[in-house]
């Protein structure tokens, strides 16, 4: 009898407790999330990246202010670069060379709320991260399949000083963790900004500014089709204009859950794109491609579909070539959902 | 040469593609035939992602030890590196195969025939499965065309979907500014 109630009152209170880890978490979440902004630091990092050729351990100076940030890279390959982000525009540096290349430029900044509604914060218990109490967050899909994260919160100033960030298969995809962190006055904001004299290239950021449908379709000289399935939770987040490796305009349309996020590229394909013939080498075991897709209705039926693993379990690439266009979906997703989604492209 | 002939030929995987002439007659009839033509550029595409695939992915740890598990008691597996490095494919047994091999007990070869026979088949099986996945991408068969160049289109893209997730909450810079210049650094990083 005395154990039944013991586990009674185990069981309550468990069921209990779990409502307030998670509200607790999202409240140290959305305070986390606006101290970034807020609180100026400088902090040594260390950072590891797995994947192919993109694995890499890298030790960087980051020092952050009202949102602007800078990132002096003192060891790995990328020692001394820099990367200054003044919360419009983020450029990298090259001291030596003197020059400085426009990485992204995409202003919105994004707010929780999205990411809240399709994941859930939860508080998992405390630990120390470079001499400091941290609270450990761990923040997962409310409806899985999906990436996830577990964060360090510094109790004392609020920020995050360790971020473990996980595919959708709960591989390690990359960890930063702060080794030291000291707290400054607000900085001065030419610290942020690409310095004078440098010479600056903009022609190429990966990450260039949103654009309205109709100026997007004007750059790439086609009408746009858009994917009318989306996994659940995912809502577009921008369009802009991209340019392929052969230099051909490409529009992307991305979408995101919060966390989580798809890219479709679509461009033209001109006389001697595609991917050529060619054959008569190595083995076949037959996973990989596919063939038979039959999306984009009106458009004329694929020529073919493959579906390829980027390095690093960082998601999957769909390519579907259809006559005179090419797409390309980008995202953590399962190939069913790529595949789904390109049938719904119209 | 037949339709069914050149599906056929298709069918069989590099490593045991033989023939110039049957080659020759082979690419004789894809210029003619859209069809076949087709089934053989998707047969290409196939074997480049089997190559993607086998050279992105990593050599899981027990995945040596898992295989010698698998055969025991006929042999024994190679180290990773020493397979890699084109090496024998098979080593002696541990102990007990080798005690198994010993030429004192067995027949005139020095093994049980059914050990021989199942070492044998085991050992063209790896060696075929190493071709494929080693060697025969060293060396084509038969001329291609230049790379294609949408790959190198598709590796540009995911660089763009990868950086534009940089205002995204939670999105951890430091990681994605070194994946970003990774990719800048070095081109093919992202798919290969």
């Amino acid at each position: 009898m005395r154990a039944v109630l013991l586990s009674l009152m185990l069981l309550s209170s468990s069921v209990g407790a779990l409502p307030a880890a998670i509200e607790d978490g999202a409240r140290l979440l959305t305070r986390a999330y606006a101290q970034e902004r807020k609180v100026s630091s400088l902090s040594a990092v260390t950072a590891h990246t797995s994947g192919g050729a993109t694995a890499a351990t890298t030790t960087l100076r980051l020092t952050r202010s009202a949102g602007k940030q800078r990132m002096e890279y003192t060891s790995g390959a990328l020692k001394g670069r820099v990367l200054v982000d003044d919360g419009k525009s983020v450029f990298w540096l090259d001291p030596a060379r003197r020059t400085a290349d426009l990485a992204a430029s995409r202003k919105k900044p994004e707010s929780l709320s999205l990411l809240l509604r399709n994941y859930r914060p939860r508080r998992l218990g405390a630990a120390t991260v470079a001499g400091r109490k941290a609270v450990i967050l761990r923040v997962e899909p409310r409806t899985p399949p999906g990436p996830s994260r577990t964060l360090w919160v510094d109790e004392a100033s609020g920020l995050i000083v360790k971020t473990d960030s996980f595919n959708s298969g709960g591989q390690l995809l990359s960890s930063t963790a702060t080794t030291s962190l000291k707290l400054l006055p607000p900085q001065p904001g030419s610290l942020f900004r690409v310095p004078s004299g440098f010479r600056v290239s903009t022609g190429a950021p990966e990450a260039p500014p949103s654009m309205p449908r109709d100026r997007l379709e004007a750059a790439v000289g086609f009408s746009l089709a858009l994917p009318h399935y989306l996994p659940p939770g995912f809502q577009l987040d921008g369009m802009s204009l991209a340019t392929t490796g052969s230099g051909r305009p490409a529009a992307q349309l991305r979408y995101s859950d919060g966390m989580n996020s798809l890219s479709l590229f679509e461009h033209t394909r001109g006389p001697g794109g595609g991917r050529g013939a060619g054959w008569g080498r190595g083995g076949g075991m037959g996973f990989g491609g596919g063939r038979g897709w039959r999306g984009a209705r009106g458009q004329g039926q694929a020529e073919d579909t493959q579906c390829l693993l980027l390095a690093g379990g960082a998601g999957r690439s769909l390519r579907v070539w259809l006559p005179g266009r090419s797409y390309l979906l980008v995202g953590d997703l399962p190939e069913a959902t790529l595949r789904r989604i390109a049938d719904s492209i119209r | 040469m037949r339709c069914s002939e050149v599906r056929e030929y298709l069918e069989t995987t590099g490593a045991c593609r033989q023939g110039a002439w049957r080659r020759v007659k082979v690419r004789r009839h894809l210029r003619v035939c859209e069809p076949c033509a087709r089934e053989a550029r998707h047969v290409e595409r196939l074997e480049d992602v089997l190559r993607s695939e086998l050279t992105a992915a990593e050599v899981p740890a027990d995945l040596w030890a898992g295989i010698a598990q698998g055969m025991a008691p006929q042999a024994a597996a190679p180290e990773p590196a020493e397979a890699l490095r084109g090496g024998p494919v098979f080593r002696s047994a541990p102990t007990s195969g080798e005690r198994r091999l010993d030429p004192a007990r067995r027949g005139p070869l020095g093994a049980s025939r059914r050990g021989l026979w199942g070492a044998l088949a085991l050992g063209a099986a790896s060696v075929a499965l190493l071709s494929i996945t080693i060697t025969d991408h060293r060396r084509p068969a038969v001329p291609r065309p230049p790379t294609p160049t949408v790959r190198t289109e598709g590796r540009d893209l995911t660089a763009y979907h990868t950086m534009s997730a940089w205002r995204d909450p939670l999105a951890d810079q430091v990681a994605l500014s070194t994946i970003a210049a990774r990719l800048r650094a070095e081109p093919g990083a992202e798919e290969r």
